[in-house]
């Protein structure tokens, strides 16, 4: 019984991770990020897609992995979502495996810190585990902005619609 | 009934003109009160009433049919002069509108017609029929405020009615956009595309600008579809307070983006609401005054100096600015002194305090404090300004003043620790530039606060790249300050930028979700170059700075400004104000400029010995540039050559001076502005290539010595070639 589906892999620090393809949109070089003063320390700065304007969470700090910098060359994997695209940085870019659901095993439970929210399963590949990430569950939940006192400005002002 | 091809678009086009017919007919009942018996006003009626019947019948909505027919015959009684269409004949009549519209509604939803009981309206509406119908014996239909449609934002709201004509417009120039684009893509691929690709740019940039324009007017809507729902409000206020009051409109197609529209209608209703309840007096009161009983309240709307103005008006009992300071002083938002101070205007300006809406129960008169707080934070939500006039005894006026649009904006950009940010125009005042010097007097830390001096006045001072974390609170006075003055709602404070760059139209768009609690910014756009810049938001940064929290610091109380010594007779001189440099302004004298040019960099040359020379009409003309003199740094021409070298393909913007012997071409950043002035120089100073320094159009400004930069680059010129 084998799955139709796909993973799109990437390495954060020492980790494979995996993603449902489906949920990824395309893969960019660095883009130029525009840092945003005051966002919570996961959003890695804003990026212009195509004229679209797109976040950018760093994947290490939303993983809570050990700090390093990222390469300089750190790729993004663009998320697609019901509210717009989301961009993740990512230290590198592996190879598109297959996701076959009966070999998912639920994330061990020694495995604590916010890593373990966000993950689905992990899946082991004959040499290496790989942490198949839930894409919801990454883009939501991000720790709220330094001044939650919402701008009255910010809803009203007539916005393009995407 | 579903299954039936083409029953949606049906019923669509059913719930819009049936919609359609049920606001006419609202109207035209209010009109009929106003003027009963017009045999034109009741013919009107009768086909509304009976499209809408005929559709319902055909439909099978048959107890909206049976309420049409119940109007109808009510109607017809007062056609045939059998019975008149008083006060509560006309409100059974709205009460029928009102049933409609809610099965209207109904229908939208789900299909079908919501089972109400009718039968208490038809049995108002037989009452109201009998020759004898007991005059307002019944209670209020529908107490005010919860009018049924008040705020009721149905699927219908989010369609807009556009003119066919300004489609094919719009057609039309997506035609030419097309080409503009196939001219540019050609260009692309050609080994040399060069004027080419100029002229191919310019065209594009021409039809965007006209395509921005119509797709502006496609979004725009007349305000009177807010104002429809206006008569029946105010005659259902009046009529709650026992006052007669007559609602006029004028301007009701002064055109409005449809986003404003809809966030007007809120901030207009608590404005009307007050304006009858509180402004307009009783019958008997305004009989003593010798004023007419029946009070008037007049909207308007205009365009003015692309934005627009709606103006409220009453002819009512006015403001009595003297209780209004009386209550500020209560409520403890003013000492005594201050309060007595207070101009008059700014004075009136105290009802849009928070602290005044608890007011009412001090005082009857602040009543019209109450909610006045959230119309103006509704009106400023949009870019918008509120003002208010009184007369005692004569009537108030409110002045709304609103953007036509806020989707494309004009906006400043400044940088801030090396990142761009968009300041939107609306909230700027102005520019200012300190000196060193002038930073050092006129910039003050008082407990952790930055204060600006600006012209006699002290400003509160937000320092950036501290507001945002980037930078330390309060940055090195030694190399200058930037300060943007910002307005927010009534009040303004500077805001201490790194450097300010060029004006762009930006498109704003949303923050991602996760991001909008972050008060300090409006949104995001996407700048010339492809980069996201951040959109500031005055009113947030004020807030977060504080400088906008205390009640105190709202408004603002007039110092005693030191008398400035009058300063002797200066004669007056037209200058040219260019930009050198980062944020350098400098002024040239009008009499010394033979030319203004814009020279591609390609026709500059460097000759041996470092001189600059451009291809100017066949001759050469050596050039200065301006910036690196006022720099003092050496070699300016170096400078220059590296500056062209960078900016390969780009021009120069170059003032040509007349000298005795030559011509000379100042090369500066940007030509601004013509003015003229008092040449009274504030300050003498001893860099090269500057005279003095004064104040243009309220920014520091200084003055250059066209002969003195001239011989710091190319002394030999100025003595006819020899050195």
């Amino acid at each position: 019984m084998s799955d139709p589906r796909q993973l799109c892999s990437f390495l954060v620090g020492e980790h494979l991770f995996g993603l449902d393809i489906e949920r990824v949109q395309e893969i960019l070089l660095p883009p130029p990020l525009t840092r945003v003063p005051g966002a919570p320390p996961e959003v890695a700065g804003l990026l212009n897609l195509r004229g679209q304007i797109v976040p950018a969470i760093d994947l290490r700090r939303r993983l809570d992995l050990p700090e390093a910098t990222a390469p300089a060359d750190a790729p993004h994997v663009v998320l697609r979502g019901d509210d717009g695209a989301v961009s993740l940085r990512v230290d590198a870019i592996g190879d598109i495996l297959p996701f076959v659901d009966a070999k998912l095993a639920p994330v061990p439970d020694n495995l604590r810190g916010p890593l373990r929210s966000l993950l689905l399963g992990v899946h082991a590949l004959p040499d290496r585990l790989l942490l198949v990430l839930s894409a919801d569950a990454v883009v939501d939940g991000l720790s709220p902005a330094s001044n939650p006192a919402a701008s009255p400005s910010l809803s009203a002002l007539p916005q393009e619609p995407h | 009934m579903a299954e039936t091809p083409g029953w949606d678009e049906v019923m669509r086009e059913f719930l819009v003109e049936s919609r359609e017919h049920v606001q006419g007919i609202e109207a035209t009942v209010l009109e009929l009160e106003a003027q009963p018996g017009s045999q034109a006003l009741l013919a009107q009626l009768f086909r509304s009433l009976h499209t809408v019947k005929g559709t319902c019948g055909f439909l099978g909505f048959s107890r909206l049919e049976a309420l049409m027919h119940a109007a109808e015959e009510l109607l017809g009684l007062a056609r045939d002069r059998r019975l008149t269409l008083d006060r509560e004949r006309v409100s059974t009549l709205l009460a029928i509108a009102d049933a409609a519209r809610g099965a209207l509604e109904h229908i939208e939803a789900t299909g079908l017609e919501p089972a109400v009981d009718h039968s208490a309206l038809f049995a108002r509406m037989a009452g109201a029929t009998a020759a004898s119908a007991p005059l307002a014996a019944s209670e209020p239909l529908t107490p005010p405020g919860t009018l049924p449609w008040r705020g009721a934002a149905t699927g219908m709201d989010s369609k807009l009615r556009v003119d066919v004509a300004l489609l094919d417009r719009l057609m039309n120039l997506m035609g030419e956009l097309v080409l503009a684009r196939n001219r540019i893509l050609q260009c692309a691929t050609s080994p040399a595309p060069g004027a080419e690709l100029v002229t191919a740019s310019q065209r594009l940039d021409v039809v965007t600008t006209q395509v921005q324009q119509v797709v502006m007017k496609t979004r725009l809507q007349p305000v009177g579809q807010v104002w429809n729902r206006f008569p029946r409000l105010v005659r259902e206020l009046a009529n709650g307070c026992g006052k007669q009051v007559r609602l006029q409109l004028q301007g009701a197609d002064t055109e409005l983006d449809k986003t404003l529209v809809e966030a007007l209608h809120d901030p207009l209703t608590h404005l009307l609401r007050n304006a009858v309840d509180h402004g307009v007096e009783t019958p008997e009161q305004r009989r003593e005054r010798g004023k007419p009983p029946v009070g008037c309240v007049t909207l308007r709307a205009s365009h003015e100096g692309g934005l627009v103005h709606l103006g409220m008006s009453d002819d009512g009992a006015g403001i009595d600015v003297q209780r209004v300071r009386q209550v500020a002083v209560q409520r403890g938002l003013l000492t005594a002194e201050q309060a007595a101070r207070l101009p008059d205007a700014d004075a009136l300006m105290l009802i849009f305090m928070p602290g005044f809406s608890t007011a009412e129960r001090v005082t009857s008169l602040s009543g019209r404090g109450v909610g006045m707080d959230v119309v103006r934070t509704q009106v400023e939500r949009i870019g918008g300004t509120v003002e208010v006039h009184s007369r005692p005894g004569q009537g108030t006026t409110f002045t709304l003043k609103i953007p036509l649009t806020l989707a494309i904006i004009p906006a400043l950009l400044v940088t801030c620790r090396g990142d761009r940010y968009a300041l939107p125009q609306a909230s700027l005042r102005e520019v200012v530039w300190l000196e060193p010097e002038q930073a050092r007097r006129d910039v003050t830390r008082i407990q952790g606060a930055c204060v600006l001096r600006l012209r006699g006045e002290l400003m509160p001072l937000v320092v950036l790249a501290s507001e945002l974390g980037v930078g330390p609170a309060m940055p090195d006075l030694e190399e200058g300050v930037t300060v943007v003055v910002l307005q927010a709602g009534e009040h303004s404070f500077g805001l201490w930028v790194d450097a300010i760059h060029d004006t762009e139209e930006i498109v704003v768009k949303p923050l991602w979700k996760h991001l909008k609690g972050l008060a300090c910014y409006a949104g995001a756009t996407v700048l010339g170059d492809g980069r996201v810049a951040l959109i500031l938001d005055a009113m947030g940064l004020g807030r977060r700075a504080g400088t906008l929290d205390e009640t105190q610091a709202q408004v603002v109380i007039p110092e005693p400004v030191p008398e400035v010594a009058p300063r002797p007779e200066a004669p007056r001189e037209r200058v040219l104000l260019c930009r050198t440099g980062e944020e350098g302004r400098v002024a040239i004298p009008l009499s010394r400029v033979a030319r203004l040019e814009e020279l591609p960099a390609s026709d500059v040359e460097r000759l041996s010995g470092g001189m600059e020379m451009a291809r100017y009409h066949g001759q050469l003309l050596p050039l200065v540039r301006v910036a690196s003199v006022l720099a003092s740094r050496q070699g300016a021409t170096e400078t220059l050559t590296q500056a062209l070298q960078a900016a390969a393909g780009a021009s120069l913007s170059v003032v040509v001076t007349s000298h005795a012997e030559t011509r000379v071409g100042l090369v500066v950043d940007a030509i601004l502005d013509i003015a003229e002035v008092d040449f009274a120089l504030q300050r003498e100073t001893r860099r090269p290539g500057v005279l003095g320094s004064m104040v243009v159009q309220s920014r520091a400004t200084e003055f250059l010595d066209v002969e003195g930069t001239v011989r710091a680059v190319h002394p030999e010129l100025l003595t006819g070639g020899t050195p």
